[in-house]
């Protein structure tokens, strides 16, 4: 298949898996009663976008998914800190794509920090409420966990598209 | 291809567990010595307790449409030391004592909270 329409195959079904992950997380009642804390599963789709099509498509994908994901399953006003959280996470996991050394989980870790942060600091200046701040310390041990798991579900996803896919990994 | 897991992952860990509990410190401290206890119910404020003037403990029962609670209020921290709610958490959680802290009681749709010095309105202006 031509590349440019094969990544455009890709992004959509990309985009597809992460509004099914973000409606399955909404299901499960995963969201729970704070903005901030949840496990972030569509990161998942974050990370395989960069490893597969690269840091310009991947932030495409990531904006069209969550502003998707939120006015569909969880109402306009969600989007005002979905957006920004997983839009972080993307620039933190593109950013530290650039080290060899580092694993899918290390990454996966770091944008699901980042995503959490975003989504805490976002909701705390916009529902005026200090109480959001004092979970922060919940969030270390929350992305660490969750983090570990999307990680090591990108990596096989990852390793079975570029087998069976023959899709080619993009190199930073 | 990269690999699943490698020993710099680790260092990862370490400073998101770290720079996690760094925030947390850090916004805390932005709010301050806690000073008043309030109260909200259905997201609108109900009660509003100065906690100076509590150097005697007191309970006050919070009674609304949705349900009861007694509330425990001393200088230093609140609880709740009875509820009507089915699951009982905020029961269950015991006090909180330092700003920013919520007891939360969905049933009852109360949420009791320690404000501090500064407020995030600060923040955002």
């Amino acid at each position: 298949m031509h590349s440019a329409n094969r990544n455009l195959v890709y992004a959509g079904l990309l985009i597809a898996v992460g509004l099914a992950l973000q409606y399955a997380e909404h299901l499960l009642g995963l969201s729970g009663a704070l903005p901030g804390l949840k496990p972030g599963l569509a990161n998942m789709i974050t990370i395989l976008a960069l490893e597969l099509l690269g840091v310009r498509m991947a932030l495409a994908i990531t904006c069209i998914r969550s502003l998707l994901g939120a006015l569909l399953f969880a109402g306009f006003s969600s989007a005002m800190y979905s957006v920004p959280g997983a839009l972080g996470a993307c620039v933190v996991m593109a950013l530290l794509r650039c080290s060899r050394r580092l694993g899918f989980a290390g990454i996966s870790v770091a944008g699901a920090f980042a995503n959490n942060v975003c989504q805490t600091a976002v909701s705390a200046l916009v529902l005026q409420n200090a109480a959001i701040v004092s979970y922060l310390w919940l969030v270390g041990p929350q992305s660490i966990l969750f983090g570990i798991f999307t990680g090591l579900g990108a990596y096989f996803s990852c390793r079975v598209l570029k087998q069976h896919g023959k899709t080619r990994s993009v190199e930073v | 291809m990269r690999k699943s897991f490698t020993k710099w992952d680790v260092s990862i860990f370490i400073a998101v567990l770290g720079l996690a509990f760094g925030l947390y410190f850090l916004c805390t401290g932005f709010l301050g010595e806690p000073v008043s206890i309030e109260v909200e119910v259905a997201g609108k404020p109900y009660a509003r307790y100065e906690m100076k003037r509590y150097h005697q403990p007191e309970e006050i029962q919070i009674r609304t449409q949705y349900g009861s609670n007694t509330l425990r209020i001393s200088d230093k921290d609140v609880c709740v030391l009875d509820a009507d709610c089915p699951d009982k958490l905020d029961v269950k959680q015991g006090a909180i004592h330092k700003s920013g802290e919520t007891i939360v009681c969905l049933p009852n749709k109360l949420v009791i909270k320690i404000s501090g010095e500064r407020d995030l309105d600060a923040l955002s202006e």
